[in-house]
């Protein structure tokens, strides 16, 4: 049996790799994502005092810490019993609309845009943001970068540092606005709006109007059959804070609506021995493998999950893209992965109206921005989408606040079931049609999983070298068919 | 009078360190930065006023954090398994420019980021140096350097600051 690895999987945050096993033949007989997990953060978290973790958690990850930040503050609301006034929630939306702006512009531009801004076959030297500018000018450019500025500078107004975040405390937060600083996040609101307008723009020209590029977007090896999941509000709208999770099966149909605090009779996680990494499943209908379809047990997060799973946008604008966007792809929910990068782009243009929304609340400066919680702590859980999707914090402590468990379901595990089907349909179907491998079919086999915005552990930056892994493959049938070293 | 001419250095240098400070060795790369920094100070004759920044972060992140800078000096572990605990070693900036392993567990490389900035006239680091640090463990949490890492930690900021003094 051949073994083609690619290696590194670019632009993916985190250190990961696909294997595609090939039969005799030349045929794909099957593919897997590995990840190389970091251990023992629950261990790290456990005896200390719960208000820490907020201002831990958001060390797990480099890029994203105000996810973590913002899941870990509403676990220990809830350890602590107490519901913050309404400024403060306003003030931590505001905060976590512009955390999700400059992560999803990144996301965007940079990792998604080489693909088919620059081309999917295209010279790998080429196939990246510098690529992307060279195609789009340097005014475009330049937008981006000042866009994705703006949106860090609001969250860092509201959280006292882009990464170190310190802005969520049990009951509330620790800094309220200004005239002044509202006065500043309401102009860059404004600003942020038009350049997402400008993206959808963008998205609709290069991408929409290129058949090459839709068909792509349509084609079978890009379309995986799941279940979708997302919060979203009482009036099921997508909801990045707040709100009740919401499972809808293959046809969109709703099959579970449960809050943080049920989330263990919804959700339970399946072990592999070839992966460190748990696959969540939907633990009604129980573990089934890595299968896809309408009796699939996985429920597939981000973007393009969250759209499925809700009803609709809670703002104007987005909600027609939202509606423009399913009426082309046949209806919901949606299947075809790549139009991930389309809910995407469709997404920030919702986080930046909510922001001008937000900007212009008057309650936003109110100095009522905490409530000193009384009661006896013990369990809490915070639920929140990610910019990737579902994410789920859970803390035990004793009566004085100490942590004595933590749970942490990422986004990334929720997708890990439906990257690794996905890698594999995509690798199959194109490995088959183009007679042997090449760089370009690889990139596209990435294309199939990067949509997902995966993150392994990725405060882990240290320079080329990687964990070792050894992976055990099996067939159908349980039966060890190889093992392989990474070195 | 006219003023006495000065030969005081006017560039800009920017120590940052980058790592994980709470991944064990991860955080080799913030300690030892801070150390090389408060070993110069923040004013070096050879290469003039000297900043320090700790990024646990990476990606466009950093565009923000080098820009305005005339020399970076880049500070981060290394696990190649090729070299010995503790040693430096020094990367060629120029022989990795266009790698995706360098740097690049994040959304874009240290490299690109200067890329990109000089390709939209941002103001970048003309010169960059950066020294990697060969490591044991990245993979568990902790807040502690390996033993035989921490034992090395004096030797391995003078071989760093030793070249700036």
């Amino acid at each position: 049996m051949k073994k083609i690895t690619i290696d590194p999987i670019t632009r993916l945050e985190g250190h990961g790799k696909i294997e595609i096993f090939l039969n005799d033949s030349g045929q794909v007989e099957n593919a897997y994502l590995q990840v190389p997990e970091l251990r023992g953060f629950e261990k790290f978290c456990e005896g200390r005092p719960v208000e820490e973790l907020p201002r831990i958690v958001p060390k797990i990850c480099g890029v994203c810490p105000g996810v973590h930040h913002m899941a870990s503050t509403k676990a220990v609301d809830a350890v602590y019993k107490v519901t913050p006034p309404a400024p403060a929630i306003k003030l931590r939306r505001l905060f976590y609309e512009a955390h999700s702006i400059h992560s999803h512009i990144a996301h965007f531009y940079a990792l998604a845009a080489p693909d088919f801004v620059v081309g999917p076959q295209a010279d790998k030297s080429k196939r990246n943001i510098l690529g992307v500018i060279e195609k789009v000018g340097l005014a475009t450019g330049k937008a981006v970068i000042e866009a994705r500025s703006k949106a860090q500078k609001i969250q860092a107004m509201l959280s006292g540092h882009q990464t170190h975040v310190v802005m969520g405390l049990p009951g509330g937060v620790s800094k309220g606005l200004n005239k002044e600083e509202v006065a500043q996040i309401q102009k860059w609101a404004l600003e942020l709006l038009e350049f997402a307008k400008v993206t959808i723009k963008i998205f609709d020209d290069v991408v929409l109007k290129n058949k090459e590029y839709v068909d792509l977007i349509l084609s079978a090896p890009f379309k995986l059959v799941t279940n979708y999941m997302g919060v979203v509000d009482e009036n099921n709208k997508m909801n990045m804070y707040d709100g009740k999770v919401r499972v809808v099966d293959s046809t969109g149909k709703e099959l579970y609506k449960f809050t943080a605090p049920e989330y263990l009779d919804y959700v339970a996680e399946h072990t592999e021995p070839w992966t460190y990494l748990k696959f969540p499943y939907l633990k009604k209908r129980g573990w089934k493998g890595l299968v896809d379809g309408p009796d699939s047990s996985f429920a597939t997060v981000a973007p393009l999950g969250r759209l499925n799973a809700a009803d609709g946008m809670a703002t104007p604008l987005a909600q027609e893209q939202y509606e423009i966007m399913f009426k082309t792809l046949g209806g919901k929910p949606a299947h075809q992965v790549l139009a991930q990068h389309w809910a995407r782009v469709i997404e920030l243009l919702y986080f930046c109206e909510h922001l001008v929304e937000l900007s212009n609340d008057p309650e936003i400066l109110s100095d009522n921005i905490r409530l000193i919680p009384t009661a006896t702590p013990s369990e809490g859980v915070g639920i929140v989408e990610a910019q990737r999707g579902t994410l789920i914090h859970h803390y035990k402590t004793d009566e004085k606040g100490m942590v004595q468990k933590v749970n942490i379901i990422v986004a990334t595990s929720f997708n890990y079931g439906a990257m690794n089907m996905v890698i594999r349909n995509a690798a199959k179907a194109l490995v088959e049609k183009a007679g042997k491998v090449t760089d370009g079919i690889l990139n596209m086999v990435e294309m199939a999983f990067r949509t997902y915005d995966p993150c392994f552990g990725c405060a882990t930056h240290s320079l080329p070298g990687e964990m070792p892994l050894i992976v055990t493959v099996r067939d159908g049938n349980g039966k060890i068919i190889d093992t392989i070293t990474r070195d | 009078m006219a003023r006495k001419a000065t030969t005081k250095c006017h560039k800009r240098t920017l120590i940052l360190g980058m790592g994980n400070s709470i991944l064990s060795d991860d955080a080799i790369g913030l300690i030892v930065a801070k150390k090389v920094y408060e070993r110069l100070g923040t004013w070096n004759s050879k290469i003039g006023s000297v900043s320090l920044q700790l990024a646990e972060t990476g990606g466009m992140n950093l565009l923000d954090i080098i820009q305005g800078y005339d020399r970076l000096i880049v500070i981060d572990s290394v696990k190649t398994g090729r070299f010995k605990p503790g040693e430096v070693i020094e990367i060629d900036a120029k022989g990795v420019i266009g790698s995706h392993r360098m740097l690049s567990s994040h959304d874009i490389s240290l490299f690109e980021a200067i890329r990109l900035g000089n390709q939209l006239s941002v103001r970048m680091p003309e010169t960059v140096k950066i020294y990697g640090i060969e490591i044991i463990n990245n993979t568990d949490f902790g807040d502690k350097l390996t033993e035989e890492l921490e034992e090395k930690l004096e030797g391995i900021t003078d071989r760093i600051a030793n070249r700036f003094c």
